[in-house]
């Protein structure tokens, strides 16, 4: 134990109580405590799953990265086939007692191929071939996972690579570029500027903009601003592609009133919520949103619903500081040691925690998609807990071996 | 460090804008914000036999729900609703309490009748938390008969909804036995809900249905058996008045054709709960009618085991086709103890043939004398006996083929001689089975070594949209030689003059079969018979049981043949239709 992994257990012990007690909280009413005491098992599955891997030596977990990878891409494409989930999706495997969700696993395993890929080929620098593998580690499984489909995991895995690549020390200018056809999609599908021809001018000016500021790389602009020209011609047709019900999601964030009782119900019910809860809540237990099934999946999406109900201002602001001081402790042990795998594992596993703290929370508050990403360490569900235990334990072990190279 | 800041910030902003900012505005939408999920209940499909005629159906009833939380509080609504529907108060606290603080509607009552009803609506004004919810619930046009192969349904348990608290809710009736149980979640389709806006203290706000969304229920599957109601019925007739149980299996598919236990009860007893006075009732019936008799009773199978221990004979060399022993004389001598046959002038000289056709235990305790214990357990279970027949309904038992180490736990070690392989090899002492396992290896010999795995569900699905399920076999080890030999002495035990099955005989068909009386200390014997029929060609294996009945050749054989001359007289009106 040190200053810096003995404060980290603390926080997140203070923050898994919390989730149980919210999980309890929002589900007593009908379930009794099934839910809350199934939530305590899989931290302690959890907590077993850390200790152990915090006394793996990380050299072998690097030895060992690509041949996890595998082992995830191979689950992914398996649970396509054999896999179980809500209204005909295929995200689980079924073993009866309990359920496994390989799309979580992914999380860490493409952490580690990145992690592992960008260590060995730093001599490389920014050369576009690195950032296209780089990518590609991540895209695989980002599509198979989006085959399942389970919008949120996927974009989460798929986008895995950007922060990473920052981390490698690439500019941050650069990787907007590089995020440019998905701005073309976004700005000329029709999905958040109703107008298509407002959403072209708009997206031309930005890429005029962008590559004026840059100065990229001629090869670099020819296949950015093509891909982004192609994208944008085809982007209407991709976007009605999408499940009904995945488009609904996106929707629900430009068109809330229109969609008032529609896919934004649940996102404006949350809102009701957690704004009802005012400054100090109405108390543990005494949510009043929860307990008439308004906001569906109260124990695993929305979770910070109940506790901006029943906390209210300070309670959610204290409960967001504990959660983002673990993802600022992950990327602190990111920046002490030095050999390069453990700093990319460890800023891979920080920037998971932060984009899921950020999301999940911004899809309570409607601002951002509801995507079915947990909040990390509260919301219920075992291979989510599970996961980020182990990456906790990842990250225990870097920081006992931050002196190696 | 400035991306976590900024990350802070923006939903700090957002937290602080609509807690504190419009915090009091959002705490008057959630109090006006009461809304009742009311649950839509899916119908469970339906169960036909195979020709579509529907055995399980379902009709509209109307239960009588209250919202635990706030009826909980009103004393005078409770008082009221129970005078209403004549119970005490007690009652409706009792089926409230158990979830005390949810907000989810709990059925108090079921399946109530028009007056009720009308009266409740009527004062609806001072029973504000409670609500009528149609909900579909079984019929039962097929009365008794298949009530084993269907099961029934049941209320769910609390520990069962806190096992899979996604699925089910509390006051939910689902399958508890047979078909009804095994195909539950195809037949139980999805409930929907819809939401009701109550305000606060529990008073309906003006509801505009239209602003809050729906789901509609999803009904559930039909599930087509296999069974034929023509034979269900005949065997539950030939039944009638017994304890036993007949089964009709198709050789070369595994369906069940009729599958009949006696006593039967009445399903629809269940169909909206049963009460705990019916409950009672079914339970201290001594003659156990919930009791699938077929799979949930393993009894001596008698001299019907004779066809397994002279397979074990034929597969260990250690007897043939033209063996013959001591010649019977009524009894055989072991040690200091006489075994008796039982017939008690004798079978004079057999062969194995003739010792299977004559049923002549003399010459099978001469064989048990010679068999290894162990050779006898291992084959039986190698060839699935005592096993699960793995039919696909539920609480199926287990069967008992004993060996050494079984006799040594049982009885010590040592405290047990070789005597007992003389009584287990005409299928008495120990060794127990259930009557679709010794069936499904008889079938299993018909179908030359392919052992098939006993189905009651044909198809799952509505019209033109029903996925058929497919047949299984295991593969059976067993010479061709063994499965010709015990063949011939099986189509002789019907066929042949000495026969001991010759009353399940057919006109125009060879039947092939065996019969067995197990002796049991409890009472008169237990009366077997199992066959199957075209000898050259199978198509359906029958058994027969029944408890304390007497000889299988005079009491189960004949049933096995009506059960026969039916399934065949109505292939040849068949063939003549198809001309």
């Amino acid at each position: 134990m040190s200053g810096t992994v003995k404060p980290l257990l603390v926080v997140l012990g203070i923050v898994s109580v919390v989730g149980v007690v919210t999980i309890y909280s929002s589900t007593f009413a009908d379930y009794g405590n099934a839910f809350a005491v199934k939530q305590i098992m899989w931290i302690a599955i959890g907590v077993v799953a850390m200790v152990v891997i915090s006394r793996i030596r990380l050299k072998t977990v690097s030895a060992l990265a690509y041949l996890i990878y595998g082992a995830s891409i191979i689950m992914l494409a398996l649970v396509l086939v054999i896999g179980t989930g809500p209204h005909g999706t295929r995200r689980w495997f079924d073993f009866g007692l309990l359920r496994f969700q390989p799309s979580e696993f992914a999380k860490i395993a493409t952490i580690l191929a990145l992690a592992r890929y960008l260590s060995e080929t730093r001599t490389m620098g920014d050369s576009l071939e690195r950032v296209v593998r780089a990518v590609a580690i991540t895209a695989l499984p980002a599509l198979l996972i989006l085959y399942e489909p389970d919008l949120g995991s996927a974009v989460l895995v798929g986008f895995l690579a950007f922060p990473m690549l920052f981390a490698s020390g690439m500019s941050p200018l650069f990787l907007i570029y590089l995020l440019s056809p998905i701005f073309a999609f976004v700005l000329t599908s029709g999905v958040a500027i109703p107008s298509r021809v407002v959403g072209w001018m708009v997206f031309v000016v930005y890429l005029a903009g962008i590559n004026y500021l840059g100065r990229f790389r001629t090869t670099i602009v020819v296949l950015i601003v093509g891909m982004s020209l192609g994208v944008g011609a085809s982007a209407h047709k991709l976007w009605m592609g999408l499940e009904p019900y995945q488009r609904q999601r996106v929707e629900a964030l430009f068109k809330q009133e229109e969609l008032r009782h529609g896919a934004a119900f649940h996102a404006i019910q949350s809102r009701i919520a957690i704004g009802s809860g005012r400054a100090l809540g109405k108390g543990v237990l005494g949510g009043t949103q929860k307990a008439l099934g308004l906001v569906p999946a109260q124990h695993t999406d929305f979770v910070f619903s109940v506790i901006g109900e029943e906390t209210g201002f300070v309670g959610s602001v204290l409960i967001l500081i504990l959660l983002l001081y673990i993802s600022l402790k992950v990327f602190g042990v990111a920046g002490m040691v030095r050999n390069r795998f453990f700093y990319f594992l460890c800023y891979g596993v920080g920037s998971i925690i932060l984009i899921q703290i950020f999301i999940n929370v911004g899809m309570n508050l409607g601002i951002t998609p509801v995507t079915g990403l947990p909040l990390p360490f509260v919301s219920y569900g075992g291979s989510s807990t599970v996961v980020l235990w182990s990456c906790i334990g990842l990250v225990i072990s870097a920081y006992g071996a931050r002196r190696e190279y | 460090m400035v991306i976590i800041g900024v990350v802070f910030a923006v939903l700090v902003t957002f937290l602080f804008k609509y807690q504190i900012i419009e915090g009091a505005q959002f705490e008057v939408e959630s109090k006006k914000n009461y809304v009742i999920k009311v649950p839509l209940k899916a119908a469970r499909g339906e169960i036909v036999d195979t020709d579509g005629k529907v055995l399980v159906g379902s009709r509209q009833s109307f239960s009588i729900c209250a919202v635990p939380k706030t009826t909980l509080k009103n004393k005078d609504e409770i008082a009221l609703l129970a005078k209403l529907l004549e119970v005490d108060e007690e009652f409706i606290v009792g089926k409230l309490s158990k979830t005390a603080s949810s907000y989810r509607p709990a059925v108090v009552r079921r399946d109530v009748d028009f007056a009720t009803l009308s009266v409740i609506e009527e004062m609806s004004a001072d029973l504000s938390d409670v609500l009528v919810v149609a909900e579909p619930v079984r019929s039962y046009p097929g009365g008794e008969s298949f009530c084993h192969l269907l099961g029934y349904v049941g209320e769910v348990t609390q520990d069962e909804v806190a096992r899979n608290p996604t699925r089910y809710a509390s006051g939910d009736l689902i399958g508890r036995g047979g078909v009804e149980k095994r195909y539950d979640d195809v037949l139980s389709g999805t409930e929907g809900y819809k939401l009701v806006r109550v305000s606060m203290d529990g008073d309906e706000v003006p509801i505009d249905y239209e602003d809050v969304p729906s789901v509609s229920p999803e009904p559930g599957k039909r599930v087509r058996l296999c069974a034929r109601s023509d034979l269900q019925t005949l065997a539950d007739s030939l039944l009638a008045g017994r304890r036993g149980c007949a089964i009709v299996l198709g050789v070369r598919t595994g369906e069940v054709l009729a599958l009949s236990s006696n006593p039967v009860f009445d399903p629809s007893l269940f169909a909206t709960g049963i009460s705990s006075a019916d409950w009672k009732n079914i339970i201290e019936d001594r003659d156990k009618p919930l009791l699938n008799r077929a799979i949930q009773c393993a009894y001596p199978p008698a001299s019907t085991y004779k066809i397994v221990t002279a397979a074990v004979g034929l597969e260990t060399r250690l007897v043939m086709e033209s063996t013959r022993y001591k010649p019977c004389s009524g009894s055989y001598r072991f040690g200091r103890r006489v075994f008796k046959c039982w017939k008690e002038e004798g079978h004079g000289s057999s062969n194995l043939v003739r010792g299977i056709t004559v049923s002549c235990d003399v010459y099978f305790y001469q064989l048990g004398e010679r068999m290894d214990l162990e050779d006898f357990y291992s084959y039986s279970t190698l060839w699935g006996i005592p096993e699960p027949t793995h039919i696909d309904i539920p609480n199926e038992v287990r069967g008992l083929v004993p060996n050494s180490e079984w006799y040594d736990r049982t009885y010590g070690k040592g405290k047990w001689t070789k005597g007992i392989m003389l009584n287990i090899a005409i299928g008495q002492g120990e060794v127990l089975v259930t009557p679709l396992s010794m069936l499904c290896f008889i079938c299993g010999i018909a179908n030359d070594g392919k052992y098939p795995v006993p189905h009651c569900v044909k198809t799952i699905g509505n019209d033109g949209d029903e996925t058929e399920m497919t047949p299984e076999f295991i593969d059976m080890p067993m010479s061709d030689t063994t499965i010709g030999i015990l063949k011939k002495a099986m189509r002789n035990a019907v066929e042949g003059e000495e026969g001991t099955g010759k009353a399940a005989r057919v006109d125009g068909y060879e039947v092939a079969g065996k019969t067995g009386t197990a002796q049991n200390p409890h009472g008169d014997d237990h009366a077997w018979f199992v066959c199957y029929a075209p000898c050259d060609d199978p198509e359906i294996g029958v058994c027969v049981m029944v408890e304390n009945a007497g000889h299988g050749g005079s009491v189960a054989a004949p049933i096995a043949g009506r059960l026969l001359r039916q399934y065949f007289a109505t292939r040849e009106g068949e063939l003549v239709a198809g001309r």
